[in-house]
């Protein structure tokens, strides 16, 4: 039996004129793994929400939805709650209590199990997620990759048939992130759990899944294994896929990077001419020495930061989580003082922060943007750049997480800056975004703003940024340009690069990639 | 650090300051204005005679306290001043003889209120008790420290079980 | 810290322990009964508050202990020892100083007591003792330590990011919009809650205490100990009296009984942890 079935379900949210999921036809086989993709606003998490009938979405509804062969909506609440675990996009928010062991308990107390069953429950979780070590800890302490292992242990211990989560990774680093993919892959294997998940990012996830649905405007566009993708369906694809086809090639398609290389041997390959030094240009922010530590009797998070970054261009720092990067950014903006080392900044400075929604104090996002300046003129202007005509109305906590980030971006330019930080913008942002918000930065930086991001978005900094930085163990290892920095770089670069080593020097991006070997066909 | 430094100062001020207050307001002894030249004479007397009878009243621990005879200061002819107010002389009187008294002092204006004598408190035997004084069989409606004397006034300070009733008193002073 | 054995019991012994101790402290004003309870109390501080808990005692309890005892005399004329007089004519006795002196060092017990309270019973024991109780109760408790520390963590990053945009944002401001940003994500954890069966009938408590035998023996001791303090009080054996003299019983076998019992009920963790402290010291040692 089908863990879903679902038939003809067409739902439009009220007040709205276009239904948000159109005619939607889909089955998921019991034990399938299942990645769900498509565009921001597209209908993923409203389509998720409808396998969950506690959190069903309001509206109107047609079709019909089956869970284990029963309608979803006459389903016991103990067995909906219990045989359906859900996994919201936001971390912090899912978590309800104080200790690690309380929150495993949560759900089961909730079914009203007697403690000694509870115990084992708990205690069986923990050993099969790795917990153990941390069981009696305040949760507040714990990182973001155990807060998310420790919301899939409290659902576990429900003992659910299906796994649901929205965008599990899109709060996590690259390392949490495939630990998560990691421990999904062994549920699934090991406990024969059916997941399905929404995810932007692709590399990772598509190898672990046999079913990939994409969904565009509500309805679903491709259902089927990952390998049979016909093409770069809505720019979503993994690096090896993109470039296979990108130049049309025909044949099986490689998924993951060890395919790639494989089937990159039986091609040809033209040599990829390294880039020039570009000509030098004026320093904007100058960090020499820097060292610093949040508490007296703490160690040094910083020792001995020195970098620059330059008028008109865009400057990454990269590296994994803890190792200093949003404290350097911190700093430079002058919300902490360093114990040692020298600040030297040319013009303002301003910082888009990592959650946008922290900036926002208005009503609308018009009168968050009033609140900066009364300046008409100037309005008009950021409200173009930032491209939030038809958002004006709309009250900033309505708002889709790119939309949110813009309009955080507009709220910090209307403070002309000369130099902009950002950490962490594209945490989260779908391809489509990311591309528009490059497209603005980089019309940012072409008026001579300095533009300095953190980030642990490889992908995103190989193709946009014009000098990376590695930040490790509080200092940084290496500076240099985008192109010489991934392309020296043995693990942490992009897939392309890992694709192609050995095989040809200096390929960062998959553009890179298509092009030598669209060189090479001719 | 600056701040920290006259974040104390006026920390210190202020306790002073306080201290200043306090000590008008409780500590500071009484205005006397009686004449040392002129001398008089009167009758004085304290006694607990309401207990005899009611010593069951009386809180356990003070009983070993009460005379047998009830008398804690026999009716003999004392010195008196000039304009010399009853608590005056009640406070001369205990503190020659060793004594023990204790008074409350409304703050500032130092009208005096007396709660002990010999360690029998107000209130040792029931809500209703207390001292009282009379002057002459009468029992004023001022207070000890505004009533002065008259030559040859008896003065009797008693103990009463019920605000006065069991001395005589008609209850309006209270 | 050295790891505690007391905070290892179950949270009712804890509970137990600290009720009848302050408790006790509050009402036994005898002299001997106040210096056990004091050197029980502040033994067992320094043990699990280390140097922090010296430096604390002497910066403000030393200080009030002088102040109330200083106090006590200035207002309460009870005494027959008179020692001095005051300005406007009353006494300062010899027993009004003392029994200002005892109930300054009860304040101080009191207060030292529930400093080790605070270390003891930590958040989820409260959310445990409270479960048994009334378990909605007690999860609405583990929320509020949950929020907390987060909502002040998202205090100060609002206003970081109010300063990375180069201005002062009021106090006011930044609570308007820790207010909306928490009723927004309370929306999510609502969900959250929904979706892992929270509303579902007959809800059950969970706890990591278990109730063993050195628990059950631990209480019986209290209650054993408890019985003789009681017995001995009501049988009149631990009289003592400060006004209008002072006056009690020191050395009868009641009374002795008494102190003894008290004692060891004070003594009990204090003696835990040096015997824990001792045992490791020794074992360390030996590797």
């Amino acid at each position: 039996m089908e863990t879903y079935r679902i038939s003809n379900l067409t739902f439009t949210y009220p007040n709205r004129a276009a239904p948000a999921l159109d005619n939607i036809n889909l089955t998921l086989a019991q034990g399938d793994f299942c990645v769900l993709c498509g565009h921001s606003g597209g209908g993923k998490t409203t389509l998720l929400r409808h396998l969950k009938p506690a959190i069903m979405p309001h509206g109107t509804r047609e079709g019909e939805i089956l869970f284990n062969g029963t309608p979803v909506n006459d389903l016991a609440p103990r067995d909906a709650a219990a045989k359906i675990g859900y996994v919201s996009q936001n971390i912090e928010n899912q978590i309800v209590t104080d200790k690690v062991w309380h929150e495993l308990a949560f759900g089961l107390e909730s079914l009203g199990l007697p403690t000694p069953q509870i115990r084992l429950r708990t205690a069986e979780t923990a050993c099969f997620l790795g917990m153990q070590a941390w069981f009696e800890r305040d949760t507040h302490t714990l990182s973001g990759g155990q807060k998310q292992r420790l919301i899939l242990g409290s659902i576990l211990t429900m003992h659910p048939d299906v796994l649901i989560l929205d965008e599990p990774t899109s709060q996590l680093d690259p390392i949490a992130a495939e630990e998560l993919f990691t421990l999904l892959a062994k549920i699934n294997r090991e406990l024969g759990v059916t997941v399905i998940l929404t995810e932007h990012r692709p590399e990772e996830a598509f190898p672990l899944a046999n079913k990939i649905i994409v969904l565009d405007n509500g309805c679903i566009i491709y259902e089927d294994t990952p390998r049979n993708a016909p093409r770069n369906i809505l720019g979503i694809l993994p690096t090896p896929m993109r470039i296979f086809h990108g130049i049309g090639a025909s044949g099986t398609c490689p998924v993951t990077i060890k395919e790639g290389r494989k089937w990159l041997k039986t091609q040809t390959l033209k040599p990829i001419p390294p880039v020039q030094e570009p000509p030098p240009v004026a320093p904007a922010l100058i960090l020499r020495d820097i060292y610093f530590k949040y508490e007296k009797n703490a160690p040094d998070v910083l020792t001995g930061v020195s970098f620059t970054a330059n008028k008109g261009e865009i400057t990454a720092l990269l590296g994994g989580n803890g190792t200093g990067k949003s404290t350097t950014l911190a700093i430079a903006m002058g919300l902490y003082k360093p114990r040692r080392g020298k600040i030297t900044a040319h013009g303002k400075i301003t910082m888009l922060p990592q959650n946008p929604t922290t900036l926002f104090i208005g009503k609308t996002v018009q009168e968050d943007l009033h609140e900066m300046t009364q300046n008409l003129d100037e309005l008009e202007h950021i409200v173009r750049q930032c491209r939030l005509q038809h958002l004006l109305d709309i009250h900033p906590y309505d708002l889709s997480g790119g939309e949110q980030q813009r309009t955080a971006l507009a709220k910090v330019l209307l403070t002309r800056p000369q130099i902009l930080l950002l950490d962490e913008p594209t945490q989260g942002l779908d391809t489509a975004y990311k591309q528009n918000f490059a497209e603005i930065l980089r019309s940012l930086a072409n008026t001579g703003v300095a533009i300095v991001l953190v980030s642990h978005d490889i992908e995103f900094c190989a193709e946009y940024a014009d000098r990376c930085a590695l930040f490790f163990n509080g200092s940084i290892i290496t500076q240099s340009t985008t192109r010489a920095f991934f392309a020296n770089n043995h693990f942490y670069t992009t897939g392309a690069n890992r694709m192609t080593r050995g095989l040809v020097e200096n390929a960062v991006t998959a553009t890179d990639v298509i092009n030598a070997l669209q060189k090479g066909s001719l | 650090m600056k701040s920290h430094k006259t974040q104390t100062i006026i920390f210190l001020a202020l306790l002073a300051g306080t201290a200043v207050l306090f000590w008008f307001a409780f500590l500071r002894s009484p205005a006397q204005n009686f004449d040392e030249s002129k001398k008089n004479a009167v009758t004085f007397e304290i006694n607990v005679k309401n207990l005899l009878q009611n010593i069951q009243e009386l809180d356990r621990d003070k009983q070993e306290l009460v005379p047998a005879d009830g008398l804690i200061f026999p009716a003999v002819t004392v010195l008196a001043y000039e304009n010399e107010s009853v608590f005056g002389i009640l406070q001369r009187v205990t503190r020659e003889n060793r004594i023990h008294m204790a008074a409350r002092f409304t703050p500032l204006i130092g009208d005096a209120y007396v709660e002990a004598i010999h360690n029998i408190f107000e209130g040792d035997a029931g809500a209703l008790s207390g001292w009282m004084f009379s002057v002459n069989g009468e029992f004023p409606s001022v207070s000890a420290s505004a009533h002065i004397v008259q030559p040859n006034d008896i003065i009797v300070w008693a103990y009463t079980l019920d605000l006065g009733r069991d001395l005589g008193a008609n209850g309006e002073d209270w | 810290m050295h790891r505690d054995a007391f905070s290892t019991y179950h949270p009712l012994v804890n509970l137990a322990f600290f009720v009848s101790v302050i408790g006790f402290a509050m009402f036994l004003l005898h002299p001997v009964a106040l210096g056990i309870s004091f050197v029980c109390a502040a033994g067992y501080v320094l043990c699990i508050k280390g140097k922090k808990a010296l430096r604390f005692g002497l910066i403000f309890m030393l200080p009030m202990l002088l102040f109330t005892a200083a106090m006590n005399p200035l207002f309460n004329h009870q005494g027959v020892t008179i020692v001095a007089f005051l300005p406007n004519g009353n006494p300062v006795t010899r027993e009004a100083i003392i029994y200002g002196i005892a109930a300054a060092i009860m304040l101080i017990t009191v207060i030292t007591w529930f400093a080790c309270v605070n270390a003891i019973l930590t958040g989820d024991k409260m959310v445990y003792l409270f479960g048994r109780v009334a378990p909605a109760l007690s999860l609405i408790l583990s929320m509020s330590l949950r929020f907390v520390p987060r909502f002040i963590a998202q205090a100060k990053i609002i206003s970081n990011a109010q300063k990375a945009l180069g201005r002062k944002t009021s106090p006011f401001k930044i609570l308007s919009m820790l207010v909306s940003w928490a009723l927004e994500n309370a929306i999510e954890t609502a969900d959250s809650m929904k979706a892992r069966g929270y509303g579902l009938p007959n809800r059950t408590a969970f706890s990591i205490f278990t109730f063993t035998q050195r628990d059950a023996l631990a209480l019986l001791f209290f209650a054993l100990n408890i019985a003789v303090i009681l017995a001995g009080v009501a049988a009149g054996a631990y009289r003592f009296r400060y006004f209008p003299d002072i006056q009690g019983e020191w050395t009868g076998a009641g009374t002795l009984a008494v102190f003894t019992a008290y004692f060891l009920l004070c003594a009990f963790p204090l003696f835990l942890h040096v015997k824990e402290a001792l045992y490791w010291k020794r074992t360390a040692s030996v590797i």
